[in-house]
C-alpha cells in the first residue's frame, strides 16, 4: 500500500511522478531542469526530428497537445522557439476512451514524450491522441527502446520495442509514417556508474515515432 | 515503414486439439496453489477449455465463462464470488481497465486468482502473442490500482526438466527464466485511485 499512499499524497494519480524525493515539475521547479544538460540535449534531439516533418514557423501558427502537465519541454519550446502549447492534467490512464476521457479539442500536433512507458492502460491512451487530434494531424511521440530490466526506470510500467509501438498505433487508426532509434543519453555520464555506463553505451536508446491520422 | 515487422496480434485462441506438456505442468500446479474455492457463482476469464472443466470437478462449482470477447474495451457482467483468469493479463494492451472491470463483477470478500508467465529476456520470449509481461513488482501496483490486495503470490518452475536436453534456449528457459507467477487477490477498496 505504500506506492499507493505515495501516490494520493503526491497529488499524481498516474504511475509518474511518483518520487517523494522529485514530486511534479511544478515541484522541482522547471528552471531547475532546464539547468541539466542532458534533458538540454535530449530535446534537441527531439526538435530535430519534428523539424523533419514540420517547421518552427508552421508549429508556432499550429494548435498544439503536449500531453501531461506542463513541464520543461513545454517551457523550453515557448523560450527557445516562442511555440505555445496546451497540456492536459498529470494521469493519462484513461479507463476506456469513449466512455471516460473528456474531448480537449482538435489539435494539429499532439506531442506525446516519454509517456507511453509509464502507463498501464498504453491502448487506451493511444485511441486518446487519435480522438484529440484533426483529420491528417500528426502525433510525435516518444517511448524508451526497451532495455534489460536491471536498467528500467522504478516508474516505468514497461518498455517497448517498436513493433508493439506499431500495433497500438494501428489499432488506433494512426499510420505510421516515420521511425527512427536515437541515443539520447550524453556520453559524458558514463562515468558516473555502471549503469550509466551501459545506459551511456549501449541501451539508453529512445523510439521517435511520428503517427498520421488518416 | 520497411523496418518494423509485422505481428498478428495478440489474442491467443484456445487449440482443443493440442495440450501440451506444459500445459499440464502449469494446470497441476494452479490446482496445488488454489486451496479452495468458496460456494457461490464463478467466472473463468476467456474462453471454455478443458482446464475450466477440471477446475468445475475438483471444486464442485460451475463456472461461467466470458468467451473470445475484447477485454481490453469490454466491461464484465454479472456478480462473482470467485474469478480465475489464467494466461490472460500478458495478452492484454490495457490490464488496468480490466483489473478494474474483475473488480467491478467481484463480490466483497471474493477472490480473484490468476496466473501469468514471469517476464522473459526477449530473445527467450516464446509466444508473440504476449503484449506485456510481468515481474511481481509491476503486478502488485497494478491489483493495488485497481482495488485488490495480494492475498498470495508465488512464482513456480512449470518448464519439465526434460527441457534441459532439448537446446540452448529451452535449458536457459528451464534454469533461469521460464516461470509463472501464481497469484490469488481480494478486493479491499471500491474507492479505486
Amino acid at each position: 500500500m505504500e506506492l499507493i499512499e505515495e501516490i494520493i499524497s503526491s497529488r499524481r494519480v498516474g504511475y509518474r511522478r511518483v518520487d517523494p524525493n522529485r514530486g511534479s515539475w511544478e515541484d522541482m521547479g522547471i528552471d531547475t531542469a532546464l539547468e541539466q544538460p542532458s534533458l538540454i540535449y535530449r530535446f534537441k534531439k527531439t526538435i530535430k526530428f519534428i523539424q523533419k516533418t514540420v517547421g518552427i514557423e508552421s508549429l508556432k501558427e499550429s494548435k498544439i497537445l503536449d500531453t501531461g502537465e506542463y513541464n520543461p519541454l513545454s517551457e523550453w519550446l515557448k523560450r527557445s522557439y516562442g511555440i505555445a502549447v496546451t497540456n492536459t492534467p498529470p494521469d493519462m490512464d484513461f479507463d476506456n476512451l469513449q466512455q471516460d476521457t473528456e474531448v480537449l479539442g482538435e489539435f494539429d500536433y499532439i506531442f506525446a514524450f516519454e509517456i507511453l512507458e509509464h502507463l498501464m492502460n498504453p491502448l487506451a491512451f493511444v485511441e486518446f491522441l487519435h480522438k484529440n487530434l484533426k483529420k491528417n494531424g500528426t502525433v510525435f511521440l516518444s517511448t524508451p527502446f526497451a532495455r534489460p530490466r536491471f536498467l528500467w526506470s522504478r516508474y516505468h510500467f514497461t518498455e517497448y520495442f517498436p513493433d508493439k509501438v506499431e500495433f497500438m498505433a494501428n489499432k488506433a487508426g494512426f499510420e505510421v509514417v516515420r521511425y527512427e532509434r536515437r541515443n539520447v543519453y550524453p556520453g559524458s555520464g558514463a562515468i558516473y556508474g555502471i549503469r550509466p555506463f551501459f545506459r551511456a553505451f549501449w541501451f539508453e536508446r529512445i523510439m521517435l515515432f511520428e503517427f498520421r491520422k488518416q | 515503414m520497411t523496418d518494423l515487422k509485422s505481428i498478428p496480434g495478440y489474442v491467443d485462441v484456445w487449440d482443443e486439439e493440442f495440450v501440451s506438456e506444459l500445459d499440464h505442468n502449469r494446470w497441476k500446479l494452479i490446482f496445488d496453489f488454489i486451496e479452495s474455492v468458496p460456494d457461490g457463482a464463478a467466472l473463468d476469464i476467456g474462453e471454455r477449455n478443458p482446464f475450466t472443466e477440471q477446475l468445475e470437478k475438483k471444486f464442485n462449482v460451475k463456472i461461467n465463462d466470458t468467451g473470445l470477447v475484447d477485454l481490453d474495451s469490454e466491461k464484465l457482467n454479472g456478480k462473482y464470488k470467485t474469478i480465475f483468469c489464467f494466461e490472460v493479463l500478458e495478452h492484454l494492451m490495457n490490464p488496468l481497465f480490466f483489473m478494474k472491470s474483475c473488480h467491478e463483477v467481484l463480490e466483497e470478500n471474493g477472490s480473484m486468482f490468476l496466473s501469468t508467465p514471469l517476464i522473459n529476456p526477449d530473445f527467450l520470449r516464446d509466444n508473440e502473442h504476449h503484449f506485456i509481461e510481468y515481474r511481481p513488482k509491476e503486478m502488485k501496483q497494478l491489483f493495488q490500482r485497481s482495488g485488490f490486495a495480494v492475498k498470495k503470490i508465488r512464482v513456480v518452475r512449470h518448464i519439465p526438466k526434460a527441457w534441459l536436453l532439448k537446446g540452448i534456449r529451452p535449458a536457459l528457459r528451464y534454469l533461469f527464466f521460464g516461470r509463472n507467477i501464481q497469484v490469488e487477490i481480494t478486493k479491499i477498496s471500491d474507492n479505486i485511485v
